[in-house]
């Protein structure tokens, strides 16, 4: 495992307004891993990012806050992110429609698929919960 | 959030003025864009500013997209940011929307 020269640790209280900031994360630690990547690959990573940290504001803490840590990893050829959180348990299928004219439900797991070469949920060790976002590139140029 | 409107060809277009349309704003983009959403409508949408937008940002212009049409009208979309390119294309939305490189093409 190599370090990243972005923080590999990074929390945030479950709100909205630090969207931006996780964004700015994504964009680094996509950029530490594939430097030569194209930027629309780099853009539908952080976008899947930022869905993934949304459905867990609005999911698993329902908008009541709470603590969200993301991690980064290199593993093999892959960049791991791992979102871990104390709110409820969900996970892509179990999320209740919540389609209102105002957010896709769809849109947001379609971003997360296009962006992303696996996601994983599960519960740790320690009883919190954890996604997964697994991103590799086919080709890449180092 | 928007604003600058004007008329084109009989085409109203409106420019979105914030960087950021997501979760955290749509509220307030779907307000502005209500008024807008009249029967027999030609709106162009000019999203030159907006350098980020995620899935609610794409709902609510679904949304109005459905509106527009069923009135009778239409909305199309103008001097999309790469990122925005790049969103719309992910979710292959822009076979859906009619989208073109600024207002005054839309408008043509």
């Amino acid at each position: 495992m190599t370090l990243l020269a972005p923080p590999k640790h990074f929390e945030i209280a479950a709100d909205g307004a630090n969207l931006p900031a996780v964004r700015d994360w994504a964009q680094q630690v996509f950029g530490a891993r594939f430097p030569s990547a194209p930027a629309a690959e780099a853009h539908a990573f952080v976008l899947a990012l930022h869905e993934a940290v949304r459905n867990i504001i609005e999911h698993a803490y329902d908008g009541w806050g709470g603590v969200i840590q993301l991690e980064a990893s290199e593993e093999g050829r892959a960049l791991v992110i791992r979102l871990t959180h104390r709110g409820r348990p969900f996970d892509g299928v179990a999320m209740p429609p919540d389609f209102d004219g105002s957010r896709d439900r769809g849109l947001g797991l379609f971003l997360m698929d296009r962006g992303l070469t696996r996601v994983r949920y599960r519960t740790t060790p320690d009883g919190r919960q954890q996604v997964e976002l697994v991103k590799e590139l086919e080709e890449e140029e180092q | 959030m928007i604003s600058n409107q004007r008329t084109i060809n009989g085409w109203t277009v409106a420019s979105v003025t914030a960087e950021t349309v997501d979760g955290n704003n749509v509220a307030a983009f779907k307000a502005g864009l209500a008024p807008l959403l009249t029967p027999g409508a030609r709106l162009i949408l000019d999203l030159g500013a907006v350098e980020f937008m995620d899935s609610a940002a794409l709902g609510s212009l679904l949304t109005a997209s459905r509106t527009i049409e069923a009135g009778g009208g239409a909305l199309r979309l103008a001097s999309l940011t790469p990122p925005v390119r790049t969103l719309f294309e992910l979710v292959r939305l822009h076979r859906v929307f009619e989208i073109m490189n600024d207002a005054n093409e839309a408008a043509a």
